[in-house]
């Protein structure tokens, strides 16, 4: 029987190839879908995280400051410059190995390698990430220890190579001129803010502000965009001060400070035909370099913030009121008799008796008789009104923080020997910035010009803001202001400021000297004075003004013709051939007409203690600003000290030997305390 | 009606003829493409144009901000060293005195004949540079001592310290001094 052959089965090609084709394309989209799921995944639910960390790998955040602006002099030379530091500090969250770290870097930079292991191994535990290593390198030093540090096996973006490790991008404030006009200057702090001196007043237009930029780096660290955030750029300040001027003027003024023992002195040199300052000195001065170093006695700017008795400076008001109600000439003359005055049962004296002299004579010895007559010839208000106009009791508006006013009271509040005190500079609180400003108003025809010392605000594209032109206020006429330089001359020439005369120059100006109050002993103390000089060069046509202070000169002359004209007289001799003022006498012209007269505040017959009550005056107190104890205007308020009686050295030891009666104010023997304003009474000795 | 079923049989059984792409057309399609191709790399060569003057820009600011730095670092080592208080510690170094107001009296005056006992007079012993003075002094030469062959060498060698070692110390001792 025949086998049916075996019926093969009929494969479908198609259909095969169909089902494979089929089951493929459902890999694939089984396999799309995955993916898209994942990537909606992704793209929805976690957007915002990926889209960060997007971000932060290749976008770079950084803050920095504009350096702050740099300080001139008039010159260009400069004062204060603000420079580029690195800061080296670790990350100590990044570093792995804190020994081997530490043992790197302390090879490099020489440091101890066990406290900085341990410092990094704390900071870790803490999860610091910044740790200070070293601060305020410069660029030069901070490429060496990148050089240093660098491990080609590290890929880093910034630099130095090696974990951890990054720069800070600080700034650090210089001054090259270390302690030359440190008071004008000021310093600023850490933080880049003012905190002295014009760093202080125009800390605005200096302040570098924080620039923000948003930087993109490529996967090699490589930055290819950078956006920065556009704040204005800070502003440079060139001052009126001159540095050798000022160089000039801080020398002298320490010397001399040294030589007569005082205990701090200030200088001012004003330039007469536009009111700016030149130099403003103060000894002792800082180094705003050393701030540690700063001792805060020596931080005021005494010149602007002290206030002190000017003395017979201040007959410089005296006469030229007078002189400009056309009440005197200086040949005019006047009877200083015996050379005693009584105003109000208080007895004036002078040095010595100088008898019937004319007035030029009388302001050359420095007579308070005659300047006392004169100031009786003007009157109370009228007075008054010329110390105004003279600038006195407000500031004079110069770009420096903390300016006194001084302090000048209303003539109702005038004692009956008030006028008199004031005639010869007492009963006033003045700034050796202030007297140096009404000697520059006589210099300049009796124009006041408010002084200044910014001479431009200069901006980073080279153009300068334009500043409010200084004030100019007539204070006396031209011909008053004449007159006065006449007077003043034979000051220097036959009068108390002999030591002022100069060689090649002529020169004018007036000597001061006057008791300083002493806390200690709550009274005037005759062995403290504040001498000075206010003078202007040339006499007939001045260029310049200078004032020197001396605070407590305690060595050769003490008055102000012995311990402040001869600092006077080496200032301006640098200072006129520096601005090319041509010499207007010969070397050998310069003779004295007469003998010397030192100034001096001699008791004479009247004993201060005991005729007058004593009580504390404007005087000069370690750069701090102290308030007499008289009555001070609404403004003034905040440093008044205590409304306190205080009695005349003599009763002081009467009541001390009794202390019950401590608290209770004593009379002195001639005269009875009416009230707590007479109080503010001095001994006049000038 | 004989018509209209001859004109459907010879739809249903004629072969429809292969549309034939032409040469023109397909030359169309190779120009849009290639132009497409050559936008998207001209568009890539832009980008990373664009990327390349990015980081050269990045680097001008920075070597800007470093002259700057320099400059001013410049400036300053310029205003230190014109400095009088600099002028006179150089001065105080090379043996120079201040001559004092009456010490130049008397020199005005001995003229003629110089007293060379006068104390005003007499020049002061030069005063080595102490390494503070040291210190302040830029250098902008280099120079480097003779050195000397020690026994061990051989002739025309010379045993150089090591750089980096140098580098290292120099550094440290800088840090020391800040």
């Amino acid at each position: 029987m025949r086998q049916p052959a075996k019926r093969k089965k009929k494969i479908n090609l198609k259909q095969t190839a169909f089902t494979r084709f089929m089951l493929i394309i459902a890999v694939f989209v089984l396999w799309i879908g995955g993916i898209s799921a994942r990537l909606v995944h992704l793209q929805v639910k976690q957007h915002e995280w990926l889209t960060e960390k997007a971000k932060d790998n290749r976008t770079d955040k950084k803050s920095s400051k504009f350096l702050r602006g740099t300080i001139y002099d008039r010159n260009g030379r400069t004062l204060a410059i603000s420079v580029n530091v690195k800061t080296l500090f670790a990350d100590a969250t990044e570093i792995t190995d804190v020994k081997a770290a530490a043992k790197s870097i302390a090879k490099v930079l020489g440091i101890n390698e066990t406290k900085l292991a341990q410092q990094l191994s704390q900071a870790k535990s803490d999860e610091r990430k910044f740790v200070p290593i070293v601060k305020g390198l410069d660029t030069e030093a901070a490429e060496r220890v990148n050089d240093l540090l660098e491990d080609p096996k590290i890929i880093k973006a910034d630099q130095p190579k090696l974990v951890g490790l990054h720069w800070r991008e600080d700034q650090k404030r210089r001054y090259p001129y270390e302690t030359l006009a440190a008071h004008v200057i000021g310093f600023s702090n850490a933080e880049g803010n003012g905190q002295a001196g014009i760093e202080q007043s125009m800390n605005g237009e200096l302040y570098g502000a924080v620039i923000k930029k948003l930087q993109e780096r490529d996967r090699l660290g490589r930055v290819y965009d950078e956006t920065v955030t556009e704040k204005e750029p800070p502003k440079d300040i060139v001052l009126t001060i001159d540095v050798p001027i000022q160089y000039a003027t801080d020398q002298a003024l320490e010397r001399r400070v040294k030589e007569s023992g005082s205990k701090s002195g200030m200088a001012v040199v004003i330039d007469n035909k536009t009111g700016a300052i030149l130099a403003l000195s103060n000894y002792p001065a800082f180094d705003p370099n050393r701030l540690n170093d700063i001792r805060l006695d020596n931080l005021a700017n005494g010149a602007i913030q002290s206030i002190y008795s000017p003395g017979s400076v201040f007959k410089l008001v005296t006469y030229g009121s007078a002189l400009d109600k056309k009440l005197i000439t200086p040949d005019g003359e006047i009877d200083s008799g015996n050379g005693t005055i009584e105003i109000a049962r208080h007895k004036f004296t002078d040095s010595h008796a100088i008898g019937r002299v004319s007035y030029k004579k009388a302001l050359a010895h420095s007579s308070n008789v005659c300047a006392i007559k004169t100031s009786m010839l003007v009157g109370k208000e009228s007075f008054h009104n010329y110390i105004q106009k003279f600038g006195f009791g407000a500031p004079t508006g110069i770009e420096l923080p903390a300016e006194t006013g001084g302090i000048v009271r209303a003539p109702e509040r005038w004692n009956g020997d008030s006028l008199a005190s004031m005639a010869i500079g007492y009963e006033i609180g003045v700034s050796a910035l202030q007297m140096a400003t009404a000697f520059a108003t006589i210099a300049n025809d009796g124009v006041r010009i408010r002084p200044h010392i910014v001479k431009e605000i200069r901006q980073s594209d080279e153009t300068t803001v334009p500043l409010p032109v200084p004030e100019r206020t007539q204070v006396v006429s031209t011909e008053t202001a004449r007159s006065l330089r006449t007077m003043l001359r034979e000051v220097v020439l036959a009068g108390t400021g002999r030591r002022a005369q100069l060689d090649g120059y002529s020169s004018a100006g007036k000597t001061g000297t006057a008791w300083k109050f002493d806390p200690a002993i709550k009274a005037i103390n005759r062995s403290k004075y504040v001498s000075s000089f206010i003078g202007y060069a040339p006499a007939e046509n001045p260029a310049i003004t200078i004032a020197v202070v001396m605070d407590e000169p305690k060595l050769g002359g003490r008055d102000g013709g012995g311990a402040a004209a001869p600092a006077f007289r080496e200032i301006a001799q640098t200072v006129l051939p520096e601005l090319n003022v041509r010499r207007d006498l010969d070397s050998t012209s310069t003779v004295a007409e007469a003998e010397e007269i030192p100034e001096s505040p001699d008791a004479g017959d009247i004993n201060a203690a005991t005729a007058v009550p004593q009580s504390g005056g404007p005087r000069i107190n370690d750069g701090a600003v102290e308030r007499p104890r008289v009555a001070l205007p609404k403004a003034d308020i905040i440093n008044r000290p205590k409304e306190k009686l205080v009695v005349p050295a003599r009763a002081n030891k009467a009541r001390d030997a009794n202390p019950k009666q401590k608290e209770k104010v004593t009379e002195s023997p001639t005269k009875q305390i009416k009230n707590k304003s007479s109080s503010a009474r001095m001994e006049y000795r000038t | 009606m004989q018509n209209s079923n001859a004109v459907r049989t010879r739809s249903r059984t004629a072969a429809i003829p292969a549309r034939e792409l032409s040469w023109s057309f397909m030359l169309l399609v190779v120009i849009c493409a290639g132009v497409v191709a050559v936008g998207f790399f001209f568009a890539a060569r832009q980008h990373f144009t664009s990327m390349d003057f990015g980081i050269k820009n990045s680097n001008l600011r920075e070597q800007l901000q470093n002259l700057e730095t320099e400059k001013r670092r410049l400036i300053l080592a310029r205003e230190v060293a014109l400095s009088p208080m600099a002028i006179r510690k150089a001065a105080d170094a090379i043996g120079m005195r201040e001559v004092t107001e009456t010490a130049a009296v008397q020199l005005t005056n001995n003229k003629a004949t110089i007293n060379n006992n006068s104390p005003s007079l007499e020049l002061a012993k030069p005063v080595v540079a102490t390494s503070a003075d040291a210190r302040s002094v830029v250098r902008t030469v280099l120079t480097a001592p003779v050195q000397s062959k020690s026994a061990g060498e051989t002739r025309g060698r010379f045993v150089e310290p090591s750089k980096d070692k140098k580098e290292k110390t120099e550094v440290a001792a800088l840090l020391k001094l800040r």
